[in-house]
Order: structure tokens, then sequence, then C-alpha cells
């Protein structure tokens, strides 16, 4: 499928602000399944651009805007072709007992330990092994967390803050996708199952009930032993197909997120994001 | 719509129509000169001077020709270059007109304005004028009818539409009223008897000897003539009906009900037309004939100044506009002077383009 | 019966591959051609000159009292362009326009590209087209240059070059139009069978680009078509957009300005002008400003636009963007602003004013191209190989007395493209001219003018030099 992204995020500061200093994630990883054709992003004021690594692969692009500014304009355009992850089937077949080695791999670490917004409370652990000691297989086991999130929680949109904690969600249980995710990763982790936050865009023309369509999305992406990392969406309780296209990943959403930044200056700030998906 | 495409719309058609008078007035006097000749009773000049007063060129042409020989005359309204008024400088216009606004006309109209201005400004034309200089004016003639006919049938109706309409119904209203004017010192103050064969002539100038047998029969009194070519409802070159077409396409152009009036050039002409149409011919002789057509073209001139003023130099609600900033915005004669610095200033231009 | 197959010559070629093979894309269109019978290629060409001619496809030739108009010379055998090719001219151009856009809006605020010592101060400050009266002052949606023509060429090995960016009020893309609208008409076949993209969409984008950058939203929003008038070369084009766009085209004089208000004079009174898409270079924009003797633009037009109540596009002093020595350092600006390597190539560039490259270009004159900075329309240009030894001799002493105004290139040529000369099939240089027009979002046109050097060898393809065109096919994926 080729896609076409137009995402911008623009802040107006009721007085001027100086000295921002900002890192973007918004250019798509680079995978088997997805492969960037073209990708721009414009800043306003216009600055120099440096792009670096970071520890987890994802392309960082970090900016300074000096001078007194009203406007901060950030715009990515993207053409992308995706193919479906799962064209060759699901990676059925890997017994829970194989995790105990996940473990022992040095890369999967940062993937099994809580971070600053995947808690894992004492309450949190118990929903989870309730569903792990009904699985015998490993991607069995990531949909079935999936599955309970998805039907235990409520997409609402206004309650949560990006600062939201998977612990705090638990408690609610109403939130964004981005919420969603953390509270699936943090169960994934509680039973010892790798799995780490996607930040992306997710396309649908069709369906209006599709959660985070047509906006920054996020989802979660778990490590099946000898099989590799698979995406599923615990907003939409789907397996990620064409439709997504992956841009950063991470721990969770600090690590991932599309836009950070700071700035001086008192004045509040209004953001306004739009992200626009259509098929190329 | 803009005004200047506006302007130039009314100048397009008022200089083919004025093109047209000429011709006419040119056929007719040629043909009126060989009879004359025939009878080798009169001299030329007599006939050429009244002609020459039609046109109202009086002036320049003393000016530019202070010993007039034979021919001179002829040439000064034909193609003579430093006649404004010449055929010649008229097609020029109107075609210069047309150019300048040529995305606004259809392809048609141009076609047959760019061809008339060819034949006039080619030797071929000149050539044409000398050896049957009947056909020459007949084909200035018809080329002005047949753009006229182009115009109403492939143009639409829209304001531009007015604008021409209103160019040439003001130039046929005052070129009819001097036709008029030609003959009109010769009549004594008692006396209405005319000289058939010139009244014959003014009317077929005016394409009106049909008209005027179909209504008169053929004795021909000035009563008669005036009754059609200054107060004829229905015969389209009578001063009344040009004056009609121009209050009417005033009013379409502002969408003003007629019979009222918004603006200086609707005020003034639906004066005039109350004049045309409450007046007849014994009231025109006993006020004096010449005296009337002046006081008729003075009100045509105010009411050609008054579109001008009202659609052209300052569009009606710019009150705001201070005179110092009326600098720039030019009279028709500053317009033209403009347009020629600006083709100068074209050629530096081209340099800096990509 | 004319085969459109000739012998290729030590260039890229279009048609064929180096081994004479008639390449994928062009199949369709070389087996059209060469089935057709001499008579019926010379009936075709006709029905395309009737076309143009009835269609008033003309530019004026300067010079010439009676304002002669002349159809440009169009070539039947259309130029195609494979979906992957393009793909990579349109994120080439479409990065090249977005990062031209960010410098010039650095280049009026805070400059950071020279401050950084990026790009030299001085290339900016002696840019002939650079205004320094701009500086400080915001442009509607911070976009200065809303349409672009960028000239590209490609190498032997067919890579696409940029030769040239047209950032100021680039011409052509009436030509475009109305080589489709021609081509559709007299090939209908091959072309229904092409799949070809379309370009009709380019008066209703440029439209909503002029809606864009209108300075305040408004139900109904007033864009005018500014153009020096009749008797500039361009003005078919200038009245062929306005009526397709059905937008005024107005002189200076028609457009008058109050209290910081631009109005145009109609019939019906002033009418305010949010938009101006203007066809005039910025000297003659406003006599009060710059050229004193202009009298094709609008006395009080700079103030409107410092007060931001008219938006011009393209905005004032886009020209230092386009200045042959900022080309130099475009891909400095990619890099610079958009952290990004440069799609598309371009040619490498000797400036005059660095002691350096002077002393290399004077000692190199026969085999190099030298441009005048600031002047466009291959005027200005010295050929090195085929110019005579008082040319290089006259060019070395100019370049010596202004070195700032001169550039070198080495020779590039140009691909070769199958032409119609004389009813038989010869190879013909060819470039190509694409529009990119940016509002909302940066659109680039799939087509463009593909100019054609007549004559034979010859690499010059302006109109105004004995330049003809053709249509340019897109084809879809």
């Amino acid at each position: 499928m080729k896609l076409r992204i137009h995402h911008t995020t623009d802040y107006r500061y009721l007085d001027p602000i100086s000295r921002s200093s900002n890192d973007v994630r918004l250019t798509p990883l680079k995978r088997p399944t997805q492969n960037t054709a073209f990708f721009l992003l414009r800043v306003l004021p216009p600055c120099r651009l440096k792009n670096f690594r970071d520890f987890y692969g994802n392309l960082v692009t970090h900016f300074e805007v000096e001078e007194p500014h009203q406007n901060l304009l950030i715009e990515s355009q993207c053409t992308i072709t995706t193919e479906d992850p799962y064209a060759r089937g699901i990676p059925l077949g890997a017994p829970l007992s194989l995790l105990d080695e996940c473990g022992l791999l040095e890369e999967l670490q940062p993937f099994l330990n809580p971070s600053p917004l995947v808690q894992i409370t004492p309450e949190l652990w118990r929903s989870a092994i309730d569903v792990f000691s009904e699985q015998q297989d490993c991607f069995e086991l990531a949909m079935g967390l999936m599955d309970h999130v998805h039907s235990t929680c409520q997409y609402v949109p206004g309650i949560t803050k990006v600062s939201t904690t998977s612990a705090d969600f638990f408690a609610t249980r109403k939130g964004v996708c981005q919420d969603f995710a953390h509270l699936m990763l943090a169960m994934c982790r509680a039973v010892h199952l790798p799995a780490r936050y996607v930040s992306g865009y997710l396309y649908d023309a069709r369906r209006t009930d599709v959660r985070g369509a047509h906006a920054s999305h996020a989802w979660v992406e778990v490590w099946i032993p000898n099989a590799g990392w698979f995406a599923m969406d615990p907003t939409n309780n789907s397996l990620t197909r064409e439709t997504y296209v992956t841009v950063a990943i991470g721990r969770d959403y600090h690590d991932a997120a599309p836009v950070t930044g700071s700035y001086w200056g008192n004045s509040g700030c209004i953001m306004k994001v739009t992200v626009h998906l259509e098929e190329a | 719509m803009l005004s200047r495409v506006a302007d130039h719309l009314y100048w397009m058609s008022r200089y083919i129509e004025r093109a047209e008078n000429v011709a006419r007035l040119m056929q007719v006097s040629v043909e009126l000169l060989l009879d004359s000749v025939a009878f080798g009773s009169k001299k030329t000049d007599e006939y050429w001077s009244p002609v020459l007063a039609a046109t109202a060129m009086e002036g320049a042409f003393r000016l530019i020709y202070p010993q007039p020989k034979p021919g001179d005359i002829s040439h000064f309204l034909t193609l003579d270059e430093r006649n404004p008024d010449s055929i010649l400088s008229c097609v020029r216009e109107a075609r210069e007109n047309a150019r300048t606004i040529r995305d606004q006309i259809t392809d048609e109209m141009w076609s047959e304005i760019n061809a008339l201005y060819l034949l006039v400004s080619s030797s071929g034309g000149a050539e044409m004028l000398e050896r049957t200089p009947q056909s020459f004016f007949e084909k200035i003639i018809h080329s002005s009818l047949l753009f006229d006919g182009i115009t109403t049938a492939t143009l639409s109706r829209s304001e531009g539409w007015n604008f021409i309409q209103l160019g040439r119904f003001l130039e046929r209203a005052d070129k009819t009223s001097r036709f008029l004017d030609i003959k009109s010192q010769s009549i004594s103050e008692t006396d209405h008897a005319v000289d058939s064969l010139q009244w014959g002539t003014i009317l077929r100038a005016c394409s009106a000897s049909a008209s005027y047998r179909r209504e008169s029969g053929s004795e021909v009194t000035l009563q008669k003539i005036l009754d059609l070519l200054l107060f004829g409802v229905e015969f389209p070159r009578s001063v009344r009906f040009c004056v009609r077409m121009v209050d009417e396409m005033l009013h379409a152009i502002t969408g003003t009900p007629t019979g009222r009036y918004s603006n200086q050039c609707e005020k003034k002409t639906g004066a005039l037309l109350a004049k045309l149409n409450f007046a007849d011919p014994e009231d025109v002789l006993s006020y004096g004939l010449h005296q009337y057509i002046d006081e008729l073209q003075i009100a045509l001139n105010e009411t050609g100044q008054a579109i001008f003023e009202t659609y052209v130099l300052l569009p009606q609600e710019s009150t705001r506009i201070s005179p110092a900033s009326l600098s720039f915005s030019p009279l028709e004669f500053e317009l033209r002077q403009q347009q020629q610095q600006q083709q100068q200033q074209q050629q530096q231009q081209q340099q800096q383009q990509g | 019966m004319p085969s459109l197959t000739y012998t290729p010559a030590d260039l890229f070629d279009e048609l064929m591959d180096s081994s004479g093979k008639i390449r994928e894309c062009y199949q369709n269109v070389a087996d059209r051609f060469s089935c057709m019978l001499p008579e019926e290629l010379e009936q075709k060409v006709k029905s395309l000159e009737l076309l143009f001619l009835k269609h008033g496809v003309t530019f004026t030739v300067y010079g010439d009292q009676q304002g002669t108009e002349r159809v440009f010379p169009f070539d039947p055998v259309p130029r195609v362009i494979p979906a992957h090719e393009w793909e990579v001219i349109e994120a080439g151009l479409i990065q090249r326009i977005t990062a031209l856009n960010l410098f010039l809006y650095d280049v009026y605020h805070e400059q950071k590209i020279l401050k950084d010592g990026v790009i030299p101060a001085e290339v900016v400050h002696s840019a002939a087209h650079f205004r320094p009266e701009f500086v400080g002052i915001r442009v509607p949606r911070d976009t200065y240059i809303h349409v672009c023509g960028t000239d590209l060429i490609r190498d032997r090995d067919g890579q696409y070059l940029v030769l040239e960016d047209n950032g100021r009020c680039p011409s052509g893309v009436s030509y475009v139009l109305e080589n489709r609208s021609a081509m559709k008409r007299v090939f209908p076949q091959l072309f229904g069978s092409a799949g070809v993209r379309s370009v009709d969409t380019y008066p209703a984008d440029l439209r909503s680009v002029l809606q864009y950058v209108a300075p305040r939203p408004k139900a109904s929003l007033v864009a005018v078509l500014l153009t020096p008038g009749v008797h500039n070369s361009a003005y078919f084009e200038h009245s062929f957009l306005a009526r397709q766009m059905g937008i005024e085209i107005v002189e200076g004089r028609d457009l008058l300005v109050l209290d910081g208000f631009v109005y145009m004079r109609t019939t019906h009174g002033l009418q305010q002008v949010d938009v101006i898409y203007r066809r005039i270079d910025d000297d003659f924009l406003d006599p009060k400003v710059f050229r004193k003797d202009s009298m094709l633009g609008v006395p009080g037009l700079v103030d409107a636009v410092r007060r931001g109540n008219v938006a011009l596009a393209n905005a004032i002093g886009t020209g230092v963007a386009d200045d042959k020595v900022t080309y130099a350092y475009v891909p400095q600006m990619i890099d610079y602003y958009l952290g990004q390597e440069p799609i598309l190539g371009q040619v490498p560039t000797y400036l005059a004013w660095r002691d350096d490259d002077k002393k290399y270009i004077l000692e190199n004159l026969p085999n190099l191209v030298v441009k005048a900075a600031n002047e466009s329309g291959g005027y200005g240009m010295l050929i090195g190989p085929k110019a005579s030894q008082a040319e290089i001799a006259d060019f070395h002493d100019r370049i010596v007395a202004n070195p700032r105004n001169y550039i070198a290139q080495p020779v590039v040529y140009f691909s070769q493209h199958p032409t119609l000369v004389d009813g038989e099939f010869e190879g013909r240089h060819v470039d190509l001219r694409p529009f990119i027009l940016c509002g909302e979002t940066t659109k680039v046109l799939p087509g463009g003018l593909t100019r054609v050097a007549l004559t034979r060898g010859s690499l010059v393809v302006n109109s105004s030099q004995g330049g003809g065109s053709k249509d340019t096919w897109v084809l879809a994926d």
C-alpha cells in the first residue's frame, strides 16, 4: 500500500518565547515491510536541522530556535509503501517456556523492565497473570493481553495527559491510544513478554470507528522467541496490517515521542496538530 | 468589469462607427461631386467644405493644409495619419483598443477588425481608394456593419456588450446630427424648400432613402427628413433611436429602472431623450435647425464626458480619492501617452524576464 | 515511411538506450509514429499548427513595432517520462523549493545561514535581486516563491540535473496546457492508450494557492493577475491563466492604493484586491520604491504589501534565491534547513568572485559556459567551445571587471530527443521545465514544458531564441 502522510504541529505562543530546543522523531523507520520513497521535514522559523540515531535506532532531528518567536511550525511530508507484516502468517508455536531465555538477551532488557510511563503495580500484575495462566503460546498470550486491555478500557479523549502512566490509566480505564499501549506494555512486561512502544500512523479511509486513524497513533510490539518483533494495536484490538506506518520505537512514549522540546519564556502555548493520510 | 476594459470596448466601437460614418459621408459626397461635375456648374470646394464641417475637423485641416490643393480634403479625411479622425486613424484606433483587450472580445470580432486595419493601412487600400473610391468606402461601411453583426452574434450580453453599444450609438447619434447640419445653414428662415438632390444625398448617407420613401413618399421636405433622421422611432440611425439605445444600455449597466437615474450619464441621456420624445420638426424649425443641432451635439458630448467620468476616470464610490492622486488617473490623452511610454518601458524590461 | 529512430549521438538519448533499443516507456509512441504514413503525419502537423493559431498561442517578438505575434513552434513527438523517474524528479523539486523558501525566509529575517558561515554573506548582499528593505517583513504564510519553474537537463548517464531555478515570474505553463489539449485532439488513440497523467488542474491549483496566501480569510476573495500589458511577450499566457482561473487580468493603471489598501477600478467603483498574482518584475512593481520611471506598476503597492493588506505571488525579493551565484549553494541550503542530501544533482559551478575559481575560469574559458549571474532567457551567456576568439576575449575582460556577476560551468550536454525536422525524425537537444506550486501543500504539475532546440547541435532552447516545445507525458504507474 502506498500512503502519503502530511503531519503538522503548529505552536502559537501568547508572548514571544526564545531558545527553543526540540527533538522530533517523524522519519519513518527503515524496515523490510515499509519503504520510504520521500520524506521532508520543514521547520519555521528556518534553522539548521541536525539528524542523529538514538539508542533505539530512531532518526531524531534536533533543532534550536534562538531568536524570540511566537510561532513554531513543524511539518513533515512522507510517501511510503507498506506491506503486511503478517503476510507470511501468524508466528504461532513459541511455547511460553522460551520466554525465560529472553531475559538473557541484552538487547531485550529495556523492554522487560518498567520505564517512566510503564509502571507495574501489583493489581496490574494480577490481571496480567490471570490472562497468562490461560495461555500456552507466546503470540496467543500477547493477543490475550491485547484483548484484555481493549475489552476492559474505554477510548475517551481528554481525560489523560502525555504524562499519564500505565498505573494511572489502570485505575481509571479511560484514555487514548498512548494509554492503551502503555497498559499493554506493562502487562506484557509483568509476565516477562518483551514489549516495546511504537509511535506511527494508522490509515483507514472507510471506517470511522477505527481509533487513532488520521492522527498520530501508538501501539505495541512484542517479542516472539525465534520469530522476532510483532506489532498489535490494543486500541483497536487488531494486528497491524499494511495500514500501519511505524515511525519510532522505545520503552514508552518518552523514547518515541514525535515532537518534544523546551523553551525559555512564561508564555502559554496553543498547539494544533493535524495529520492527514491518503492513499497515493 | 475593469474600467479600463470598459473604456477600450467603448472606444473600439466608437472609432469603428466613426470610420463608417466618414466613409458614408465621403461616399455620397464623391457621388454628388460626380453629378455636379457632369453639370459643370459648381466648384468642387463648395461641396467639400460642408463635408469637412460635418466631421468637425475644419480647424485641424486649415492648420495642416494652410493652402489646400484639390484632393487635399479627400486625403485628409481618408488616409491622412495626421488627422485623428481620418478613416485610417479611426480604424487604427479601433484596432489598437481591440488589441489591448483582445482576450475580452471574440476571435471573430478580432479577425474582422484586424482585417479591416490591414486593408486600410496597406498600399492595396490606398490603391483601391485611388482607383475605385466607391468600393473603398463601401468596404469600410460593410466591414463596420459586419463587425456590428459579429458582435451581436458572438459576444455574450454582459457589461462589455453594453459598453460596445454605448460607443456605437453615441457616435452614430452625433454623426447623424452632423449630417443634418451640413445643409442647415443654407435654409432660409421662412422658406423651407430644399435642394432635393443634396438632401437626398444625406438620406443616402444615413441609409435612410428607403425608409423615407416608405413613410413619406417621393416628395422631399425638410419636415419629413427631420421627422425621420431626428425623431424616427424605428429608424436605427435616427438621433432619437440612438439616444434611446444609449439610455437603455446605461440603465442595463447599473440596473436602474428606466425613467429614473442613478448617475450623471443616466441623468443626461434621460433629459435628452425626453427632449427628443416631446418635440417635432415644426418646433425645431421655428427654434432654428442649426442652433437645435448645436445644442443636441453639446448634450451628446456631455453624455460622452459623463460616461467617461462615471465609469472610467473615477468610479462613483471613489469620493475618498484626494485630488492629488488624480494626477495619474489620466484623461484619455494622457492615457494614450502613457501607453506609448509603456511600450518603451517594455523594451527595457524584457532583458530581465525569464 | 519516416522511422522514429535515427543515429544516436554520444549523449543520453530519451528514445533509445546505448544499444539503440527503444526504451520501454517510448514503445507506444514509437509504434504509433512508425506506422504513420508521411501524408498522415503531415496532415497531423498541419492540424496542430492550426489549433495553435486558432487558440492564439503566440508570443510577441520584441523590437517589432507592429507587435508581431508568432506561434511557438511545436514538435509532435511527445517527451515521455516513466513513473519511477518522475517520482524522483517530484521529490527532488519539492525538496529544493522547500529549501529555497526557507532560505528566503531566513535571508529576510535572522540570516542564520550567513551567520553560521554556511553561505558567505557576500553572496546575498551582492545579489542584484536582494531587497534589504524587506528584511523583517513577514509575508503571508511565510511563503516567498509560490510558483517556480525549475529547468532540468539530463547528463550523459541520464541523471536529471537542475540547471536553473526560476523563482521570480516563471513563464511557459500555458504552453504546457495548450500543448496537451492540442495533442489530445490530434492523437486521441495514442493518448488514450498511453496512461498519461493529467495537467488540467493547474489553473485551479494556482487559484487555491492564491486563496491560501490571502492576508485575511474572506468569503469572497478578490485575486487579480497583474500583467505589464499586451506588449509583453508572455501576454498570451497572462490572459490565458487569468481566464482559466476566472480572475481579472489587470495592468498597473487599473490598480490604486488608498490608505495602504489596494483597489481596482471597475465600472462599479473601487473593489478591494486581496491577492495579486504578478507577472511583473520587482523593479517595476512600485515607482515609489523601486524604479521611479516604471509606468507598469502601482504607486504605494509596496507599502500595502508591507502592511500586510495584500499578498503578492511571488513575494518581493525572491530573485536572491534564483541568482546564479546563490545556485551554487543550494546543496548547502538543503543540508542546513532540511538535514538532507539533495535528491536532484546540479551542474558544478565556479564562482568568479572566488579567486581560485576566477583563475580557473579565466584559464579555461574555451571549455566553459559562462553566464551573467542575474540574467535569464539565454542573454549574457558565453558557450566556450562555440565562441570566437573575440567573444572569449570580451568575456575575459567582463569577468575581470565584474567578477561577482559571472559564474562558469562545464559544458553540459542536454539529452536528445526525436524531433520532426523537414518530415524526418532527428535527434535534438531538450530540457524540461516542470512547474511547482507552493500553497498549503507543495505540488509539482505532472508534466512540464519540454523545450527543444530546433537547430542541430544548438543548446539554446529559449523561445526567444528559436526554440520549440513538446508535450511532456508523465506516465501513471
